[in-house]
């Protein structure tokens, strides 16, 4: 009964056209427009600068981190989990450390990201 | 990349050509030899990655002595594979159908390449512009192979539970490999987790198609391949560089090893044993592979109980067992030396006796299940039912075992990620939302296994293969 195997062969051709439309819906709305780099790019490049400022940068081991950038809000905690996530990543085999006093720490302002060592907080 | 692709290569053409001697029958056919390549490769590079992490605590942070060290013990092995083939070998057993597909059944390979070709392209065009892939790639399986690559004296760092520290316990099948790749190349490119990535999804398209094409015939392999790349979501995972199609290429590898053991007249020790370093590895790539791992044993009893009986499964759980060792003494040397306390199982307190008993909860989970799978690919669900109205199911000549215990395997780990969802210390309707869809793409290829070899052919459905005689 070829028939049958037609109208599959049809109906696998259908499911094939949505397919394709879901692939170019999923192209686009959340990725960086041409030509831009994405976030976690970006934020490694800033990560670099930061680094290549501070000759005192460890390269193993831990250090604290500070947020005085992001709310206490919903919204800031957001947005504070996600740049710590980078934050890691970023700084990688350096541990970033919410928690505790260590001699250096990194911290974030509305200027920007800088590296404190304790002797030099005011 | 090159450096990479040879990193992969190395460990993956010495399992193939040890599976090769165990099973010469596969030369038969050019299925076979892609059947043995899939399994071949997913077990070299799995079990590579755990003595790459076995490295660390034994020896320190690996460095050209590793590499040196592996050439050695790889080319050794290599030589003495070669010899032992070089012998004449009896063919063995045959396990696959022996009408070829027709010649129409036969090009089918033709639209599933071109699928292939605009999934890659999507893949592709997410890495330009996503060279770190998503949230969970940067946040813990990308994070933690830099860690172990970077990390000289503090590789430990990696299972650090500091606050904010997703998942530490999770195992280390893709943050090994993609930090074994990176030795091999000299520097942590974003080139070594995509292609790790996309290794991974061939591989499953390649079992799933090479091991229908030997089962079924008829170009039921190509069909499956087609439905498998015709879920966005699954080729969405796989630019996003996370470890759910990694891990759904052992669970459905596992399972198609149990269904050719069942095929064989279950004699051999080869299938069981396989299957069990393929399970070892799906628990060594995620924390679900663990429930895989219960889910498969207890899948095998319950069939067993209905069809062949306990010895044969007792026979074939020794091997199972003892494939499974090496990978599961790894696993459990890593979580209990390494890995601090998972959040779900820490996470519980006396109110989830509660939580069993909230009717509200049973509700939504069965609800968000019930989209979850509605909303698999855009009306795939629609299209599987239409489809198996059409071909129709195969002559019961044709019929093989293997397909029951597949949808218990289906239901037992369903089952255990209702119980997951039910008793987490997480709110639920989040954590509903930020897993489920994965879920269902961890289960789609073995989902599409048990399918298609439940329903005709085309050549079947076609009556191009002999349908039975009418009962007189």
């Amino acid at each position: 009964m070829r028939w049958r195997v037609w109208a599959a062969a049809v109906v696998f051709g259908f499911g094939f056209l949505l397919w394709a439309d879901d692939l170019s819906q999923l192209e686009g709305p959340s990725w960086p427009a041409p030509g831009e780099q994405s976030f976690p790019e970006q934020h490694e490049k800033l990560i670099q600068q930061v680094k290549a400022r501070n000759n005192q940068f460890p390269t193993q081991g831990t250090i604290g981190y500070r947020d005085d950038l992001c709310g206490p809000d919903e919204q800031g905690r957001l947005k504070s989990h996600r740049i710590y996530i980078l934050m890691r990543y970023s700084f990688a085999p350096v541990l970033i450390d919410l928690r505790g006093d260590h001699p250096g720490s990194l911290v974030l302002t509305s200027k920007g990201i800088h590296f404190e060592q304790k002797a030099q907080r005011p | 990349m090159i450096l990479i692709l040879f990193a992969l290569a190395l460990p993956a053409a010495i399992c193939t050509a040890g599976l090769r001697i165990y099973w010469p029958a596969a030369q038969v056919r050019p299925m076979g030899w892609v059947f043995l390549a899939c399994l071949g490769t997913g077990v070299g590079i799995g079990f590579a990655s755990c003595y790459f992490f076995l490295w660390y605590p034994a020896f320190g942070h690996p460095n050209s002595g590793f590499i040196v060290a592996e050439l050695f013990a790889l080319g050794a092995l290599a030589t003495l594979l070669y010899q032992y083939l070089k012998r004449p070998h009896k063919k063995g057993q045959p396990v696959f159908l022996e009408t070829p597909p027709s010649l129409w059944a036969g090009r089918l390979w033709v639209p599933f390449t071109v699928l292939a070709i605009l999934a890659t392209r999507y893949v592709w065009s997410y890495y330009l512009a996503e060279p770190h892939g998503y949230w969970d790639a940067y946040a813990f399986w990308n994070v933690r192979a830099r860690y172990l690559y970077r990390g000289t004296e503090t590789w430990r760092d990696a299972f650090a539970a500091y606050p904010l520290q997703d998942h530490p316990d999770y195992p280390l099948f893709l943050p090994a490999t993609i930090a074994r790749c990176w030795l091999y190349a000299g520097e942590d490119d974003t080139l070594a987790p995509i292609t790790v990535a996309f290794l991974m999804a061939v591989l499953t398209a390649g079992v799933l198609i090479s091991g229908l094409s030997l089962l079924r015939g008829g170009g039921q392999g190509w069909v499956a391949g087609m439905a498998l790349i015709g879920s966005h979501q699954y080729v969405e995972n796989i630019g996003i560089q996370y470890a759910d199609v990694p891990l759904a290429f052992f669970i459905v590898a596992s399972a198609i090893a149990f269904v050719f053991h069942d095929r064989t007249g279950r004699s051999s020790c080869l299938f069981p044993a396989l299957a069990g370093m393929l399970a070892g590895l799906a628990a060594w790539t995620k924390n679900e592979g663990l429930l895989f791992l219960a889910a498969i044993v207890g899948s095998r009893g319950a069939v067993a109980l209905f069809g062949p009986g306990i010895r044969p499964f007792l026979r074939e759980q020794g091997w199972f067992l003892l494939g499974l060792l090496p990978i599961g003494l790894t696993i459990l040397y890593f979580k209990v030396e390494f890995a601090p306390p998972n959040d779900l199982v820490a996470g519980q307190k006396p109110a989830t006796l509660g939580q069993i008993a909230d009717w509200s909860r049973h509700e939504l989970i069965l609800k968000e299940f019930a989209s979850a799978i509605w909303n698999h690919g855009r009306y795939m669900l629609l299209i599987l039912i239409a489809y198996t109205v059409l071909v129709g199911r195969p002559p019961v000549s044709r019929r093989g075992p293997g397909i029951a215990f597949i949808f218990v395997l289906l239901l037992s780990v369903a089952a255990g990620y209702y119980l997951i969802y039910l008793t987490t210390p997480y709110e639920l309707s989040w954590h509903l939302m930020t897993s489920l869809h994965r879920l269902i793409v961890q289960l789609w290829p073995l989902a599409l296994l048990g399918y298609f070899l439940a329903v005709a052919t085309p050549d079947e459905a076609g009556k191009v293969v002999p349908s039975d005689p009418p009962k007189s």
